[in-house]
């Protein structure tokens, strides 16, 4: 979704790339757009042009594959990323980056004083602070970054609410304390502990966290002879306004030699999911079984929750099958798993059969980029059709509905599922409690790690309910 | 009789890609009195994003007056300047 203006940033370097990458124009051009982007005497986002201009080649720099921590030679120009990232047979293997130049701008201490200050008399802070970070200067307090250790306890004492929080953007809101400031200021990714589910992305509001993307490298296979085929998440109905089948049309027209539903996997997840369940919880012993298929939610369950891998489905996801499927078919195509999210990428990079991921947003920059306008592009029908429950997964509540069609009459009553809607601190201590303590009316846990299921996901362009209606709208048209 | 104010938000690939997705839910952002006089509609393609003289995408037609690089706020300041014309 495009709520702020690094979004858009993002998105137009996302399509000026696709451009000319289509064009076959990259190496030539490239080490020109960050100047053309931030010309002299021209608008600049940050202080001046130059540092606009050196943010913008860390961005393209990441767009091209490539992780900005990896740079070891400041001279080295983009085309010569270009010429390399062209030039690369494998995929990169990284999936996030942070660019730390763009990264500066938050608070090293979360606790700011405020103008509210009086300077008073009894100056709790200064007596409560168990670093003695406070000094008053000026009739007022002032924290010295270098001592304090972010206890807060200055914001509870202070009489007139004079002391506030600020916080982090992106340290708030990772659900597993995975991202965390170095000693200069800059914020770094602990990978033992990320989960990929892309939060931090979202929401830095200088955009410095950015996905490592596979742009190039798919452009340069759909110019190329050999067969590429795209495997959509069904996320993607709701991301345009228009039907599937024109959406389908345009990812014809981009280059793609065909184009199949990842719902079609999502039905092998649903079945065999269901046949666990009938063998786990209603003839076995486990109280409860969780989904699998959001990579994140697994992920957090592998790093931080493994006493809960146990109740687990040990099912595959819909797009694994997918591409499974589509491998024994067509045993030398290319296989593009189009994303709603950064979590699928890092699944992808670990699936024996997927070979790239491209992410909705970069999907709709790339149709921008070769001039298609979905609601025109011809219809294409996808040569196999999905049923009703493989299209429901990303929507909340999807995977539990799915379940039911795989469930003989009786078994469908004995399902009582409650969902994860959203994987934050408060749902991870959720999980961490069943384990031990089983929610006594529940024995189906679908969990996702984005609000509202993958229509919710880092990387959609629509609003998420307007997604969910029109793929709830695209399910029912389907009588299947 | 009421005429109503014609929002068209174009829903084209550029303009939505760009933001015009965030603006479909305009009508929620719409004070409640201003709400009734205006009709919200989706578009296709507007044309305005194959020339760089319109501006920037997401467009929106507000009336026939266009807005370029749209978002709730601009809208909804260009709908207030038509609200008093409306013939009650
Ligand atoms: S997509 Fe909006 S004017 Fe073309």
């Amino acid at each position: 979704m495009v709520d702020n203006n690094a979004i858009r940033i993002k998105r137009e370097l996302i399509t000026k790339i696709s451009q000319l990458a289509f064009e076959g124009r990259l190496v030539e051009e490239i080490d020109k757009v960050p100047i053309e982007k931030f010309p002299k005497g021209g608008i600049s986002t940050r202080c001046c042009v130059y540092k606009s201009r050196a943010i913008t080649k860390y961005r393209i720099m990441a767009l091209l594959g490539f992780r900005v921590e990896d740079e070891e030679d400041e001279l080295k120009a983009l085309s010569e990323y270009a010429k390399e990232g062209l030039d690369r047979q494998n995929v990169s293997p990284h999936v996030l980056t942070v660019i730390d130049e763009a990264c500066s701008a938050c608070v090293r201490v979360n606790y700011f004083v405020t103008n509210a200050c009086k300077g008073c008399l009894a100056r709790p802070c200064v007596i409560n602070c168990p670093k003695g970070a406070i000094e008053i200067r000026d009739g007022q307090a002032h924290i010295n970054p270098d001592k304090c250790v972010n206890c807060g306890l200055c914001m509870k004492v202070c009489p007139y609410h004079a002391i506030i929080y600020v916080p982090v953007p992106c340290e708030d809101i990772c659900p597993v304390g995975a991202i965390s400031k170095d000693e200069t200021g800059k914020e770094h990714i602990d990978y033992e502990k990320c989960i990929y589910c892309g939060k931090c992305m979202v929401v830095c509001p200088f955009s410095a966290i950015v996905e490592c993307s596979q742009l190039i490298d798919v452009i340069k296979h759909l110019k190329s002879d050999r067969k590429v085929i795209a495997l959509f998440a069904p996320a993607l109905v709701g991301q345009f306004q228009s039907p599937m089948e024109k959406i389908a049309g345009a990812i014809i027209e981009l280059g793609f030699d065909d184009v199949y539903e990842v719902a079609l996997g999502a039905e092998v997840t649903a079945h065999n999911e269901a046949i666990e369940f009938k063998e786990k919880i209603l003839e076995g012993e486990n109280r409860f079984m969780t989904s699998s298929c959001c990579p994140a939610y697994v992920e957090m369950v592998k790093k931080h929750i493994p006493e809960l891998k146990s109740f687990v489905s040990t099912t595959r996801s819909p797009m694994h099958y997918t591409a499974q499927m589509l491998r024994e078919n067509f045993p030398n195509a290319i296989l593009v798993f189009i994303s709603p999210c950064v979590a699928k990428r890092n699944e992808a990079l670990n699936d024996e059969y997927v070979d790239y991921v491209v992410s909705f947003e970069e999907l709709g920059c790339m149709f921008i980029a070769k001039g298609i306008d979905v609601d025109s592009a011809e219809e294409y029908v996808p040569k196999q059709r999905a049923y009703k429950s493989g299209r429901g997964f990303p929507v909340i509540g999807g995977v539990s509905e799915a379940l039911k069609y795989y469930l003989s009459d009786d078994d469908k009553q004995k399902l009582s599922p409650m969902t994860i809607d959203g994987i934050n601190k408060k749902s991870i201590n959720l999980l961490k409690s069943m384990v031990n303590r089983p929610l006594p009316n529940v024995n189906f846990v679908e969990a996702m790690a984005c609000e509202g299921g993958c229509v919710g996901g880092p990387t959609v362009i629509s609003l998420p309910k307007i997604a969910s209606s029109k793929i709830k709208r695209w399910i029912e048209s389907n009588n299947k | 009789m009421k005429k109503k104010i014609t929002v068209q938000i174009c829903t084209g690939t550029n303009c939505y890609v760009f933001g015009g997705a965030n603006l479909l839910d305009l009508e929620k952002n719409l004070p409640s009195e201003v709400k009734e006089k205006v009709e919200v509609k989706g578009a296709t393609c507007l044309g305005f994003c194959k020339d760089k003289k319109y501006g920037k995408a997401p467009f929106v037609l507000v009336e026939d007056e266009l807005v370029s690089e749209a978002d709730v706020h601009k809208v909804i300041k260009k709908v207030m300047q038509y609200v008093d014309k409306v013939v009650d």
